[in-house]
């Protein structure tokens, strides 16, 4: 599958089901808004590794809104930690989405070391993980906030294109997402 | 006069701190204990640089959020500290414990003090010493006053030990 495809129809289900979604810096952020702009999503501009970290305060913050973080295969190997520390927070609304392709494709396509990474593995022999899903074109995920703690692995091909130019400063996306999460 | 350890959930509450994240410090270890004991969200992450994530996500819905690391931690995170927190403007407060100067009888931290001290001058990051404004008030309240209306993160350094009294 290719990531642009995965994201654009993940996001689609998340947003069909009320959810927040942050986005990864990098491909990630820049496939989420080239899918569809919308004043819910969280694009990150840094660090990398940070998007389950910022999710799961949101998550923590909104309890009763489903939340999606989109990751990298690369950018989740940065931050592994955090999945200790969600597994010990277990918020029912998080769900982790890993966009795996095996290389930083928003950085050359260099390999990343995450290459030969199990996730089901990990995911496995943490606490309090309730589902593990393997997404493509005809899985429907349940993003109901009190579905329990979720992750989903996502097989993708790196880019052969380009997304759209992203448009955004930091402080407009935290703005106008700050505003869209207090209207709601 | 009281105990600073005594008066921090209250400080914490009078704040409307929403959540508090935090790798453990000696000096903080006395703070998470009574903050588990209050009905503060508490988010114990395993490594400091994530509670500079957590933080900026609760803050990025409206909460107030409170981090509580050590210097050295904090070292750990500036990546996320700048390109993060302070790319976004996030009005988060940043409790450090800043150990190794004069008040600290440990005597292998002095590096740790150093290398804070040229990170939080050179870039002219807002820093409070808690030591030189412990008998004016509650100063974490004050932190999220100024980290909000100059929107972006304030610092506290903890830079005394707690058990010491104080009148706030």
């Amino acid at each position: 599958m290719e990531q642009k495809d995965a994201i654009k129809k993940l996001a689609t289900q998340a947003r069909n089901s009320g959810a927040l979604i942050v986005s990864e810096i990098g491909s990630q952020t820049v496939w989420l808004h080239d899918g569809g702009d919308h004043a819910s999503h969280l694009y990150l501009s840094g660090p990398m590794g940070m998007a389950p970290s910022v999710a799961l305060g949101v998550a923590l913050s909104k309890p009763k809104t489903p939340v999606l973080a989109l990751c990298g295969d690369g950018a989740l190997a940065m931050n592994l930690t955090a999945l200790v520390t969600i597994a010990h927070q277990a918020p029912s609304n998080l769900t982790l989405a890993v966009m795996n392709n095996g290389v930083y494709d928003f950085t050359g396509g260099v390999p990343s070391p995450s290459t030969a990474i199990n996730w089901q593995q990990i995911i496995t022999g943490l606490p309090n993980f309730e589902h593990f899903v393997e997404f493509d074109a005809n899985t429907t995920v349940n993003f109901a906030a009190d579905k329990g703690l979720g992750f989903i692995e996502c097989m993708v091909r790196p880019a052969t294109e380009k997304a759209k130019p992203f448009p955004f400063t930091a402080p407009e996306i935290y703005a106008r997402f700050l505003k869209y999460v207090q209207a709601e | 006069m009281t105990n600073l350890i005594e008066r921090f959930v209250p400080l914490c509450k009078e704040a409307d701190i929403d959540l508090v994240t935090s790798v453990p410090d000696g000096y903080l270890v006395p703070f998470i204990e009574k903050i588990d004991q209050s009905d503060i969200t508490h988010v114990r992450a395993a490594r400091e640089e994530e509670c500079f994530g957590i933080a900026s996500g609760a803050a990025m819905t409206g909460k107030r959020a409170l981090i509580m690391v050590q210097n050295a931690g904090f070292l750990n995170s500036v990546g996320c500290f700048a390109t993060l927190c302070m790319n976004y403007r996030l009005p988060i407060v940043i409790l450090v414990t800043h150990r190794g100067n004069i008040f600290d009888k440990n005597r292998y931290d002095t590096e740790k003090f150093r290398y804070y001290e040229a990170f939080t001058k050179n870039p002219n990051v807002f820093s409070v010493s808690w030591h030189a404004h412990k008998n004016d008030g509650n100063i974490i309240a004050r932190a999220f006053g100024r980290a909000e209306a100059a929107k972006e993160p304030t610092i506290v350094n903890l830079d005394f030990p707690p058990t010491d009294t104080v009148a706030c």
